[in-house]
């Protein structure tokens, strides 16, 4: 490829990346407002409020991620949809990008996230979050009555159990939330295994370190894990939930494909 | 009770929590850098500890223990200030 195209390219990816950023914060505001204008209605039915406000974000990430693969930042794809459960379940992956999570939530149409304490009160996300009835992982007990009470009202969980985003070419130590959550709710975990092709908005990254082509993504969705096929007897104890996360880290070190990233674009 | 005899019974409750051998805890061995404790860890051995003791321990004295000397020390001041409150009456 000539310098020139490659110049070209990089541009192309650079301003639609950036672009991205604008469009991200601009329509996480109007969600805002929307949601606050949705919360100015009287309702007696918050459960009802919640779900609808996760649908209004499962179509704006779709319409958001219809701009990300228009202008080929990113090409999407996802394997085993039909794993998923029909009733709630945990769905557990890891965190490549930030981009991931756009891609998540434009394929599962009524999903909640478990997110930092900053992003419940961010101005971008907070009311958004808040009122669709997002968890904040900050505190372990809470979260966990939190996760088991959204299941049983039929709302599945994502988890990102490395905490953070993941490291270019490893994951972080899983923390045992997930497994917690499994082992007191009897809701089986999903486990979907992310793989990019080339790296962006890793931790850290600015929006302008982009990778010099279009990234393709995978959203590889495996068997929900059976618990007793893992634990000989599972139950909500400290050994319990050790053994499963240690099982969840081999399952994803074993099916995560790292592709050179850590080096292009940055 | 003494600080030892408590330490055998912590002691008893973290080999019990964990399924972990004796010989690889010490009065010096951090809960969470070495035992990587999580904090529904620390809550299951407060429920666990409470349970031995028939004693309610608050959550918020054990939070900075960091040490299974700390747990220790945070237990005796605790049984400690109980049998004072029976001498009283």
């Amino acid at each position: 490829m000539g310098k020139a195209v490659r110049i070209i390219q990089y541009l192309r990816i650079a301003a639609g990346t950036g672009l991205a950023f604008v469009l991200f914060g601009l329509g996480g505001l109007f969600l805002n407002l929307l949601t606050l204008l949705i919360g100015l209605i009287p309702n007696s039915f918050p459960e009802k409020r919640e779900q609808n406000i996760q649908k209004i974000v499962h179509y704006s990430f779709r319409a958001f991620y219809w701009y990300l693969k228009v202008f080929r930042l990113i090409n999407g794809k996802c394997k085993g949809l039909e794993r998923l459960p029909s009733t709630a379940y945990i769905f557990v992956a890891n965190h490549p990008t930030l981009l991931d999570i756009v891609l998540i939530l434009a394929i599962l149409p009524r999903a909640i996230c478990v997110v930092k304490p900053k992003i419940m009160s961010s101005i971008y996300m907070g009311e958004v979050a808040r009122t669709a009835g997002y968890i904040s992982n900050e505190d372990g007990e809470k979260l966990i009555d939190a996760c088991v009470k959204k299941l049983n009202q039929g709302t599945p969980i994502i988890i990102f159990p490395e905490g953070t985003r993941s490291l270019p070419q490893t994951l972080r130590l899983f923390k045992r939330s997930a497994a917690w959550i499994a082992l007191k709710s009897d809701f089986p975990i999903v486990p979907a295994v992310l793989s990019i092709t080339a790296p962006i908005l890793m931790k850290d990254w600015k929006w302008y370190h982009v990778p010099p082509h279009s990234m393709e993504m995978l959203v590889d969705i495996h068997e929900p894990i059976i618990l007793e096929k893992v634990l000989n007897n599972p139950k909500y104890d400290t050994v319990s939930a050790r053994k499963l996360t240690s099982h969840l880290q081999q399952f994803f070190e074993s099916k995560v494909i790292f592709n050179d990233i850590g080096s292009n674009g940055k | 009770m003494n600080k030892e005899e408590i330490l055998y019974k912590v002691e008893d409750v973290i080999v019990d929590l964990l399924a972990i051998d004796r010989a690889l805890i010490k009065p010096e061995t951090m809960l969470f850098e070495d035992l990587d404790f999580d904090s529904i860890d620390a809550i299951e051995l407060i429920l666990q500890l409470e349970e031995k003791y028939d004693e309610k321990i608050s959550a918020d004295k054990l939070k900075s223990a960091r040490t299974i000397q700390d747990v220790v020390d945070c237990l005796y001041e605790l049984l400690r200030a109980r049998e004072e409150e029976v001498i009283a009456k």
